[in-house]
């Protein structure tokens, strides 16, 4: 601390003193790791809530801090990057620990092992990225619409189910084509309208929807 | 960098658009030093290949996703090595939640670097190597105390590295408050009650009054059962028979206690000057909690730089950090000085002092 040996301390002058001898690094300060401690805590305790990173997301923390690093940013992007870092200690840190890897890293010069290397240009056998649905609001209108028609169209037909039958698969074993559902069997036997078809049995196709047993689900 | 940044992005886009000639030349671009982020943050070279295959992978997901907000601002090395880092950072923390303890070997290694700089920012110099021994392996067992507490503390805001690094340097500013030499009690004192002790510390390190009523009120928290009055003043009477003459704040003391030699206890002036050192101190943390509301950003974070260390990091460091040139690094400083050196007559020390004289 500041070794004052005069019989009455001047506290502004040694506390000016501090304060100097501490951020030029020169001497009279005793002890100075406690002292440094002991304010940085204080500068930390004085701040309200943090911005937790920068940009406001981890992907955007990452760009933008590898461009203020790499003196990319304008002056508007570093001042405002400069200003998270004032207010965020952790930040700050995560900001002190990128600089220092990007230089140590910078510095490496490790050829990649051959086989990792042909590893990762061996194309990425996921496919393209799915494109994002937006679901803003004349996108939600058409969809309403089209649901809207949909309904209407069939509202508008005949029923293709009579009153109080249930449409449940067909047996396997004893459906012709091995298909389970009825419709999809229809459409293998007889090449004509199958909707139709369906409300009149012909005679060889097996038994009608009366005669199919719902079948239960399989006890484990 | 701006050439070759511009066709890095341009690079990016293809990849981003699927064009396998782009995707492969950005792999082989991207590989080397998403490799040499791994030999740093993993360790030995089994490991750096786990690491180095979660990575690519990770780089490649979604048509090369992560890459998508690259614009060429930062060099293509820069922006690769950093989220192989973040990459790494995300397995770290599920393999620290899937099971602690074996995921605290891969922690320390990806973090050593860091605590490392961290200790010997705050710790600095030759002769305090086994300060620094001590404060990493201290700062290390309060992390994995109590089942990892501090560490499953982070709730999933800012980054983990982040959180990591600010959780380590206020565990070592505590390591060092703990540790940093204290105020001793003089080998009379010590060897006196409780209360006598006590009101020692009131009066002559506190600046307390000696007026029995308040001396009692301000010992009552150290001392059961709490004072009275006239015990406090008996108690004080009691000290200052034992210290020398003039052993009173603000004093120098020449003459120790012949009864101290050879102890390894303070002399009273060590002790004088111990207690004037911390009332500075801590009227330093005030005048600085007033400045900082005032200070800009730019002040403030100057400020915090450099206190992040006990010695302040050199300009051109600091510069780096703030992204300004060294020459402008000073006149901050001299600023921030200029704005505590006003702050500081607000102190009430300050006025006190000021009032006395």
């Amino acid at each position: 601390m500041v070794q004052n040996k005069e019989a009455r301390p001047n506290v502004p002058d040694d506390l000016h003193t501090l304060m100097e001898h501490l951020l030029d690094g020169s001497e009279a300060v005793g002890d100075r790791a406690r002292a440094a401690a002991v304010l940085s805590a204080a500068l930390d305790d004085g701040d309200g809530a943090e911005p937790a990173e920068l940009g406001g997301a981890p992907e955007r923390s990452v760009a933008q801090l590898a461009a203020y690093l790499d003196g990319g940013l304008d002056e508007d992007g570093r001042k405002s990057v400069r200003a998270v870092l004032a207010a965020s200690p952790s930040v700050l840190q995560e900001a002190a620990s990128a600089a220092a890897f990007a230089d140590a890293f910078a510095a490496r010069l490790e050829v990649v092992p051959e086989d990792l290397l042909q590893a990762a240009l061996a194309p990425p056998a996921n496919p393209r990225p799915k494109r994002e649905i937006r679901w803003s609001w004349p996108v939600l209108v058409v969809l309403a619409a089209a649901a809207f028609a949909a309904i209407l169209i069939v509202m508008a037909r005949p029923s293709l189910i009579p009153d109080g039958q249930v449409p449940v698969a067909r047996s396997p074993s004893r459906s012709n084509a091995g298909d389970a559902t009825p419709v999809r069997a229809e459409r293998q036997r007889a090449p004509g309208p199958v909707m139709k078809d369906l409300s009149a049995p012909s005679p060889d196709a097996g038994p009608t929807l009366e005669e199919t047993p719902v079948p239960t689900p399989p006890r484990d | 960098m701006r050439g070759q940044s511009a066709e890095d992005r341009i690079l990016v886009r293809d990849a981003l658009d699927g064009k396998p000639a782009a995707r492969e030349r950005l792999n082989a671009r991207v590989a080397g030093p998403v490799w040499n982020a791994c030999r740093l943050l993993a360790g030995e070279e089994s490991e750096a290949r786990d690491a180095f295959r979660h990575a690519i992978a990770g780089i490649q997901a979604n048509g090369f996703g992560r890459l998508r907000l690259y614009d060429g601002s930062s060099r293509i090395e820069t922006f690769a090595g950093l989220i192989a880092r973040d990459l790494l950072a995300d397995r770290l923390l599920q393999r620290f939640n899937d099971n602690a303890d074996e995921g605290w070997s891969a922690f320390e290694q990806f973090f050593q670097a860091d605590l490392t700089r961290i200790v010997a920012r705050r710790l600095p110099g030759p002769d305090r190597e086994d300060q620094r021994r001590d404060a990493y392996q201290e700062v290390c067992l309060a992390l994995i105390a109590d089942g990892y507490h501090r560490l499953r503390a982070y709730g999933g805001t800012g980054s983990f590295a982040g959180f990591v690094l600010h959780t380590v340097d206020h565990l070592l500013i505590d390591h060092i408050r703990r540790t940093s030499p204290r105020r001793r009690l003089p080998a009379a004192i010590s060897r006196m009650g409780q209360l006598e002790q006590a009101v020692f510390r009131a009066v002559h390190w506190l600046g307390g009054t000696d007026r029995g009523p308040d001396l009692a009120a301000s010992v009552a928290r150290d001392v059961n059962p709490p004072p009275t009055a006239r015990e406090a003043e008996a108690a004080l009477e009691r000290v200052r028979l034992v210290l020398p003459a003039g052993g009173g704040m603000g004093t120098a003391i020449d003459v120790p206690l012949p009864d101290e030699l050879p102890s390894e206890a303070p002399t009273p002036e060590e002790v004088v000057l111990a207690a004037e050192s911390e009332r500075v101190l801590g009227s330093a943390v005030a005048a600085l909690r007033n400045a900082a509301t005032s200070l800009t950003d730019d002040e403030r974070l100057y400020l915090r730089i450099a206190l992040s260390g006990t010695d302040p990091p050199p300009a051109r460091e600091v510069a780096k950090l703030m992204q300004r040139p060294v020459e402008e690094i000073y006149q901050i400083k001299r600023q921030v000085l200029s704005r505590l050196r006003r702050k500081i007559e607000n102190v009430p020390d300050v006025k006190t002092w000021r009032a006395s004289v």
